[in-house]
């Protein structure tokens, strides 16, 4: 009989590893973890995202809490936080202002710094999750060590204001010693007499002269003293000769002057017969500076009016589909040119497409009706040999040579066909020099390479003078290669010949603007853009690479909102630029408008010649001389008066709890015994240091800087 | 009694266990002060990541048989990894979050489980070192668990037949007394903290109640007085080895659920 076992007795069991009883309990636990890992991500993808966040939103991101998709993309290979969905809100115009590289820009004024900077992700720095009261604008001061190597305002180099020593540009002469003696001895407070606080106290209201100059620099009148140099009547329109608005309120006295010169008095501050005599003398000395400076002020203008006006992009009411094709294609277009001008023979690939410009434009020459041109012997024409053509040109160098003369010849011949006898000799006179260009032997010779394009200029030059306006836009889109080429070639221009050669090419599209066709019209702003945003030093592959790069971002923000709106998840939260923001742009237009207004308007006289330049330039210094007791000319205008801006242009400096505590000689000493307007008045970093430091005033980074460009009108502006 | 039973078995693993976390400590200490410290970047990432292959080589550890030993190759080992593997696995996870704690319901969630999961198994490791000591050298009683219920059963029934002719005071003294603290196992966690103080309250009334008992009734006290002591032993044998086995879910599932949540989490960072 078996043994009968008491309960509890344990059997031989062949589930030794697994019993049973455990086995069940295993499977149930298994169960259980296998439920709540798919239960858990169903609900995700079903939509209740809430269980999933690593915690609340701060209070500004409140109202996209929980809706990942806002920030977050998607996908086992590309998800994270992208820059592009901050940007959907805080950079709705694509300024790039909240980027690394505006805060490099910002910082630099360095555009080959900028574009080699490396990029940093928003999340880098701002953290989110960690609740409703956190403070995801505030940055950790590590952060701006990782570039920033001394860390700490302890390590702080010396300004680099202090060790500039000298400030410039600031467009006035001004000596704060005898300002202070004068403002002693007239009982008043040496610094309160001119420096008024703001209401804040953070800042000081700008100095103007009817409220702190007039009273001793004008006599009992209101006129400022001094009478102009005499000036022949040729250089400037006597005051009943100006038109109006500009007439009013002259009270301009005219004296007469030995050898039929006239001086003048009693002028006011900013008298407006001065100054409008002042920009007819400078439209006539250098018509292609103003040109330039109205360009660029109207494209900052027409810039930061857009930047206004922007509204968050939405599918609804834009057709983001057509965008989108429209960048891609634009993007193709532009890496298909990056890649076909490889850095090592872009010069090549440069005159190439120069050649195909030049053919297309003798086409066009052809047809224009009539031509005037100033053309100038361009000397000797020689070509390299063949081997600094490129790498492979040793067996074509003579076909290529060949080629080439054939199309100047062309060119030329169609220039003579159209133009007048003048423009025929001189025609003739090329001709026979470009018969003449023969290959050289012996080393590359990059020198005679560059002749060969500055002869080639001189061609361009010709045909930016004719009529027509699409022959003037082509030499223009000419002339922009054949500036790349030319950098390419010789390393680059020299900046005033850069600068030169700029202005030319603004003068030349706004001649087409003027006179060209709606439809050529709307061709010249994009490329108006492109010859303002050309740098100096900068090589071609870096300006397109640049325009790819920016349209590139275009393009995904486009595709972004269209990938949102098929989730369901389109409806951006943000609003344009902060009001913080706008404040900025609307201060900075009103002052850009000014300057516009400043140099526009008024008779246009003829472009002096070269030989008259110079006693027009006399003209003007002896015009602006009651102005330059003070003011400093810079070049054939006024300089900008920037005297009394922040001397350290990239830090914030609150003076409301310094002036609590201390008086201004605390800090700004030197001023007793400054005597230009140019020496530097304010204290080193060991001023500062002397209070800010750890466990005593807040010494963190944000104390005196910020990182990103406080609006999009200080990254126009950036130092 | 001695604590000797914490002294650890295998000091090479204690030995490297400390090691690895105290320079896991240094690194953080070292990184943390010279850039800020994140959980997804790329140091805090690293510690994540070494958190979560621990814990999924610890949820191994039930299948350490079927995997022929892999990758430890001994129980031993397995064992030893399982334990400091564990405890390293929650320093990488205060590490990975920066010592700082969670802000949403989910990172409290893994928070919890993790600091449960550890604990409760390091609470299961002083109970298996602690338990057999107490059994072995405090109980004189040796008893299967699921026998230990009939067992108090049966030392009721001696009881009766022990007081049954006993003099009335005996009676009375074991009716009212006695008899009942004789119904069936009476576990209490009491026996976790220790067995003097509890044997020496059960046995007090016996002590009282000899003096006025009489000669003929000293005997059927003292037999009395041992099956009480039997079932203290019992029921202290019963409540400690119910806690080796309660232990066990208490730490089982809330580590599987870890795992889950470890798994969604994991989802999320790479997804989101």
């Amino acid at each position: 009989m078996a043994r009968i076992l008491p309960s509890g007795t344990p059997t031989r069991s062949k589930r030794y590893v697994l019993p049973a009883a455990m086995e069940r309990r295993w499977m149930l636990a298994g169960l259980a973890g296998a439920v709540l890992l798919f239960g858990l991500t169903g609900l995700y993808f079903a939509g209740a995202t809430g269980f999933i966040s690593p915690g609340d939103l701060a209070a500004e991101h409140a109202p996209v809490d929980l809706q990942c998709a806002q920030c977050h993309a998607t996908g086992l290979t590309g998800g994270g936080v992208m820059d592009l969905r901050c940007e959907r809100c805080h950079d709705i115009g694509g300024s790039e202002r909240l980027t690394h590289a505006g805060h490099v820009l910002f910082g630099s004024a360095n555009a080959l710094k900028t574009d080699a900077t490396q990029e940093v992700a928003c999340v880098q720095c701002h953290i989110d999750h960690r609740g409703r009261d956190w403070a995801v604008a505030t940055v950790d001061d590590r952060e701006c060590a990782a570039c920033h190597l001394f860390g700490t305002l302890e390590r702080h180099p010396e300004f680099a204001a202090i060790n500039a020593s000298i400030q410039t540009g600031l467009g006035l002469k001004f000596d704060h010693d005898r300002h202070i003696v004068e403002a002693r001895d007239a009982g008043l407070d040496e610094c309160a007499a001119c420096h008024v606080q703001t209401i804040d106290q953070v800042a000081f209201e700008p100095i103007r002269f009817d409220e702190h100059c007039a009273a001793c620099h004008t006599d009992d009148d209101g006129f400022v003293t001094g009478n102009t140099d005499p000036i022949a009547p040729d250089y400037v329109l006597a005051p009943d000769d100006v038109p109006e608005p500009w007439a009013g309120e002259i009270e301009i006295e005219t004296i007469e002057a030995a050898r039929g010169r006239s001086e003048y008095t009693r002028m006011r501050h900013a008298d407006r017969w001065t100054l409008y005599n002042a920009r007819r003398l400078r439209r006539a000395i250098d018509p292609e500076g103003e040109t330039s400076e109205r360009e660029a002020l109207g494209g900052r203008i027409a810039y930061l009016e857009q930047q206004l006006t922007l509204e968050p992009l939405t599918t609804a009411g834009a057709n983001l589909e057509a965008w989108a094709d429209a960048f891609e294609r634009e993007v193709t277009e532009l890496a298909r040119r990056l890649e076909g001008e490889p850095a090592a023979e872009t010069d090549l690939a440069a005159l190439e497409a120069m050649m195909a410009a030049t053919r297309a434009l003798a086409a066009r020459v052809a047809s224009t009706t009539d031509a005037e041109a100033d053309l100038e012997d361009p000397g000797e024409l020689t070509m390299p040999v063949a081997g600094s053509l490129g790498p492979d040109t040793t067996g074509n160098s003579a076909a290529e040579l060949e080629t080439r003369r054939n199309e100047l010849l062309s060119l030329l011949e169609a220039v003579e066909a159209r133009g007048g006898e003048s423009l025929r000799d001189r025609a003739a006179t090329l001709r026979d020099r470009v018969n003449g260009l023969s290959p050289q032997s012996g080393e590359p010779d990059t020198a005679a390479y560059r002749d060969g394009l500055f002869a080639l200029d001189e061609i361009v030059r010709v045909l930016r003078n004719v009529p027509d306006p699409q022959a003037r836009y082509e030499a223009a889109e000419l002339d922009v290669l054949r500036s790349l080429a030319q950098q390419q070639v010789t390393g680059g221009l020299a900046q005033d010949e850069f600068e030169d050669r700029r202005r030319q090419l603004l003068s030349l599209l706004s001649a087409i603007e003027r006179d060209g066709p709606g439809q050529l019209r709307a061709r010249v702003a994009p490329l108006r853009q492109r010859v303002l945003a050309l740098r100096w030093g900068a090589d071609g592959d870096a300006e397109l690479s640049r325009r790819l790069r920016r349209r590139r971002r275009d393009l995904y923000r486009v595709r972004l909102e269209l990938e949102l709106a098929a989730t369901g998840e389109s409806a951006p939260v943000g609003s344009a630029a902060p009001l913080r923001d706008r404040a900025a742009v609307q201060a900075e237009l009103g002052i850009l408008r000014t300057r516009l207004a400043a140099i526009e308007g008024g008779s246009r006289p003829g472009v002096a010649l070269a030989e008259d330049r110079e006693r027009q330039g006399f003209a003007l210094e002896s015009l602006l001389l009651p102005c330059l007791k003070c003011h400093e000319l810079a070049g054939p205008k006024l300089a900008p008066v920037t005297v009394a801006e922040p001397v350290m242009a990239r830090a914030l400096f609150d003076h409301a709890p310094h002036v609590i505590q201390t008086n201004c000689a605390a800090c700004h000493a030197s001023v007793e015994t400054s005597g230009l307007a140019t020496d530097v008045n304010v204290p080193g970093v060991e001023s500062c240091q002397s209070c800010h430091r750890q466990n005593a005033v807040r010494a963190t980074c944000e104390t005196c800087h910020v990182y990103h460009p406080p609006s999009v009108a200080a990254l126009l502006r950036a130092p | 009694m001695s604590r000797s039973f914490l002294r650890p078995k295998c000091r090479t693993w204690f030995i490297g266990s400390v090691s690895v976390g105290t320079g896991s400590v240094a690194l953080f200490a070292v990184l943390a002060s010279s850039a800020p410290w994140s959980p997804g970047r790329f140091w805090g990432l690293i510690f994540g990541t070494l958190a979560a292959v621990v814990f999924v080589l610890d949820g191994l550890y039930p299948l350490r048989r079927r995997l022929m030993g892999w990758p430890f190759g001994t129980a031993q080992r397995w064992l030893q990894f399982h334990i400091y593997g564990g405890a390293l696995a929650l320093l990488f996870v205060l590490i990975h979050v920066g010592f700082s704690l969670p802000n949403g319901q989910f990172g409290w969630w893994l928070f919890g489980l993790t600091l449960w999961s550890v604990v409760s198994g390091l609470v299961g490791v002083w109970l298996q070192k602690w338990i057999p000591t107490v059994l072995a050298s405090q109980l004189s009683v040796e008893a299967l668990y699921d026998r230990i219920p009939e067992m108090a059963d049966r030392l009721q029934s001696e009881a009766d037949a022990v007081a049954r002719g006993a003099s009335d005071l005996l009676e009375r003294f074991y009716s009212g007394e006695i008899r009942p603290s004789l119904a069936g196992v009476a576990p209490s966690w009491s026996f976790l903290v220790g067995l003097a103080g509890d044997r020496e309250r059960r046995l007090t009334p016996f002590r009282n109640v000899a003096q006025f008992v009489s000669d003929d009734d000293q005997d059927r006290l003292k037999d009395l007085e041992a099956i009480v002591t039997e079932k203290f032993e019992l029921d202290a044998q019963y409540s400690l080895q119910r806690a080796l086995r309660l232990w066990l879910p208490l730490h089982l599932f809330p580590a599987i659920v870890l795992l889950g949540l470890l798994a969604v989490h994991i989802f999320a960072v790479l997804y989101l």
